[in-house]
């Protein structure tokens, strides 16, 4: 192999696939990224074997060849290196890469690419695309409620439905459930419905920054495995195997309090708050005030930590329906709030008991609901 | 309401845990509600959030946490006289301040929690008796339960009665009958690891249909049985019958048993019988020499015969010979299945 790239394209297609580099393995070649000449560009590609990511940069490939080459030692080389062009010379026998930029050499010992695991590339077959500032919207609003915890695999996934002309995608960690729909560019051939894993979704989110075109999602036939085609990176993840919650049923139908209110308003008096609530278990309380003769609607938002203190606010509002009190983990709603574009959110609640859905005024893609807290007299 | 399931019987307590949320409805919604911490690193404030939230749609949340409890008593000596078996901690024993102040706030939360939360303390040991959490669950019945959970010890009696009720109940509940012999036999072979206990009698259930399981169908299906072909082949070598001595080897060895394998256990079986034999010239009662030995009183008593029927010198003679086998075969003088052939014909001279 001999071939010649820019260090700066070098480094930011290493920064790409190093994500999928597992930070220990007991298997060596996982630890390594295979550099590969595919056509007139070159390829890098990682995988952890639960996500795997390809990526092409543009490269003067003068001789064809391909060697794995341990991941930290050529990313941290690469970064170092002047924003110049790099000559890669590969001893195929040795499988040792010689690399040359400006006034720096090196040598690295790699491995046999044959020992690389072959990550997929995209099918025809139950294949839909999105558009890529939708489908990273989509992600931040969503993966914001998927569990963390790893005892219930299902809910560290988002679950996804494909059926006509959109994709519902939805998560739940057993505390709130956010469900985004989105339109695709073209109607899918059959409805889809399977579960990826969020970290996935993440990290794709990520990789699609400077995406423009339209991000392909694609089905592989009997493999469990999704796969995202951007312009010059491909991400593959395994699916989650299991039956996520039926939660169409779980979102409440009627509401007995209607509130709007400023999200920016909103959030910044939720996160004063915080400073307070993050003491006692991350509660907040909201207390619904509908407009009377002597004030007008407002939401009044207080925590008390019994150690440091106690603190009150208070926003503006639009309130139909009675008032009510009703406590709301702190952070969720900073979590909820952070991830909503639109000027004007509305509260729907019932009974302090019951969920509180959180929908952006003026969309009916989104909506988010959070179990209150009990409120300990 | 909380529940303490407390205890060295990890099965049962898994089995309590399983039924209540059972209790609680269908497993998605259960799945959605259920939090599991780990009891070395949750917060009280994690616990509280987890606790204080309106279940998810169902009916109750289900909160467990591994461990939390038997972190307020500082490991501590064995109490003389202590009211429960396998209490080894002393409630009276003050905790860090840290864990001091944990547990007063948890003690102050427990009696609040929101009726539609179910927290399940699961402990490995058994709390002291004078834990303020078990004085807790008696001040609060409504709001408090405590399950204790503890392993028959097979080794007393108490316990073996209790193991073999437990062995002739799971078998009753899987549609089987089980004759004595064979319950003596799994408690020999498998002592009192229930988990283990209850998957080998689904298998000898499933085998036996509507046949009592008998000692013959245990010594074929369960694993661990070989020791006892093996004993059989003992027994016959300590009463010279030359013929079923070999035969017993050859089926063992036809059955795939690893010819070192089967050395081993028989170096245990000599050993034991030297130990016992030893014991018994110094007085001690059988009973005894089982509780010295640590070994089922079934199982000693099958091979006291064998123990008392040469001297003393002789077991002692043939400990020798199996020591000149173990050489030979490890310095390749002999191949395994032959040095064992050899042995055998030596033995039973």
């Amino acid at each position: 192999m001999k071939v010649s790239c820019l260090q700066d394209n070098l480094a930011k297609g290493l920064s790409i696939v190093q994500r999928a580099v597992p930070s220990r393995s007991s298997l060596p070649i996982l630890g390594t990224i295979l550099v590969a000449t595919d056509g007139p560009r070159l390829k890098l590609a990682a995988t952890n074997l639960e996500i795997g990511i390809n990526c092409w940069i543009g490269a003067k490939v003068e001789d064809e060849g391909a060697v794995a080459i341990p991941a930290r030692l050529l990313v941290d080389f690469v970064n170092s290196l002047p924003p110049d062009r790099i000559e890669m010379d590969l001893n195929v026998r040795t499988n040792t890469l010689h690399l040359k930029c400006a006034r720096f050499e090196a040598n690295m010992n790699g491995m046999d690419p044959s020992d690389f695991p072959v990550i997929p590339s995209p099918e025809e077959n139950n294949r839909v695309s999105m558009d890529a500032d939708v489908l990273r919207d989509v992600i931040r609003q969503v993966t914001i409620a998927a569990a963390t915890d790893e005892s219930r695999p299902v809910l560290t996934g988002v679950s996804v439905t494909v059926e006509g002309g959109q994709a519902t995608f939805a998560a739940a960690d057993g505390f709130r459930l956010s469900v985004r729909t989105a339109p695709l560019k073209e109607t899918a051939a059959a409805p889809m419905t399977f579960i990826v894993p969020a970290r996935a979704l993440d990290e794709l989110a990520r990789i699609a920054t400077d995406q423009e075109d339209p991000v392909e999602m694609c089905i592989p036939e009997g493999r469990n495995q999704i796969l995202f085609h951007l312009s010059s990176v491909d991400l593959v993840s395994q699916l989650i195997e299991g039956r996520f919650p039926d939660y169409k049923q779980i979102i409440p139908r009627t509401f007995t309090t209607r509130t709007v209110m400023n999200t920016g308003e909103l959030l910044q008096a939720v996160k004063t708050t915080n400073i307070y609530a993050r003491e006692a278990s991350n509660i907040v309380k909201l207390r619904i005030v509908p407009a009377s003769d002597l004030a007008p609607a407002h939401v009044e938002l207080n925590a008390t930590a019994a150690q440091v203190g106690d603190n009150v606010g208070e926003v503006d509002a639009t309130v139909e329906g009675q008032g009510l009190e009703i406590a709301f983990n702190s952070r969720y709603l900073i979590d909820v709030l952070s991830v909503i574009s639109e000027a004007q959110v509305a509260l729907e609640t019932t009974t302090p008991s019951s969920p509180g859905v959180i929908r952006p005024v003026g969309s009916n893609d989104f909506l988010h609901v959070i179990m209150p807290m009990h409120i300990t007299q | 309401m909380f529940y303490i399931f407390d205890g060295d019987d990890d099965f049962s307590r898994d089995e309590a845990l399983a039924a209540l949320k059972a209790q609680l409805g269908p497993a998605d919604i259960v799945s959605l509600n259920t939090s599991v911490f780990d009891g070395a690193s949750v917060s009280l404030d994690e616990l509280r959030h987890a606790c204080d939230s309106i279940p998810f749609f169902g009916d109750a949340r289900l909160v467990i946490v591994n461990g939390l409890l038997a972190r307020f008593h500082a490991p501590g000596r064995k109490k003389a006289g202590a009211a429960e078996p396998g209490e080894g901690e002393d409630a009276d024993e003050p905790a860090s301040g840290a864990h001091k102040e944990y547990r007063t706030r948890l003690l102050e939360y427990l009696p609040m929690l929101p009726d539609t939360t179910r927290l399940v303390f699961l402990e490995s040991v058994l709390l002291p008796s004078k834990s303020p959490f078990v004085a807790l669950v008696a001040q609060h019945p409504d709001k408090g339960r405590r399950q204790a959970f503890s392993l028959p010890n097979p080794r007393s009696r108490d316990g073996l009665g209790e193991l073999a009720a437990w062995i002739r109940t799971r078998a009753k509940a899987k549609g089987a009958r089980i004759d004595a012999p064979a319950v003596d036999a799994l408690i020999d072979l498998i002592g009192n690891d229930l988990r283990l206990l209850d998957s080998e009698l689904e298998k000898l259930a499933a085998y036996c249909g509507e046949s009592p399981i008998t000692l013959a169908d245990v010594r074929q299906l369960v694993p661990l049985a070989r020791e006892a072909v093996v004993w059989d082949l003992i027994d016959a070598i300590a009463q010279k019958r030359l013929r079923a001595a070999l035969d017993t080897l050859r089926r063992l060895l036809n059955e795939g048993e690893p010819a070192l394998r089967i050395f081993g256990l028989m170096v245990s079986e000599y050993r034991l019988l030297i130990q016992a034999r030893t014991l018994a010239d110094q007085g001690y009662t059988d009973d005894r020499i089982a509780t010295r030995l640590k070994v089922h009183p079934w199982r000693l008593r099958q091979r006291m015969d064998a123990a008392r029927r040469g001297s003393a010198e002789s077991l002692k003679a043939t400990y020798r010979l199996l020591l000149q086998t173990d050489t030979e075969i490890k310095t390749g003088v002999q191949e395994p299945e032959a040095a064992l052939e050899f042995l055998v014909a030596n033995l039973c001279r």
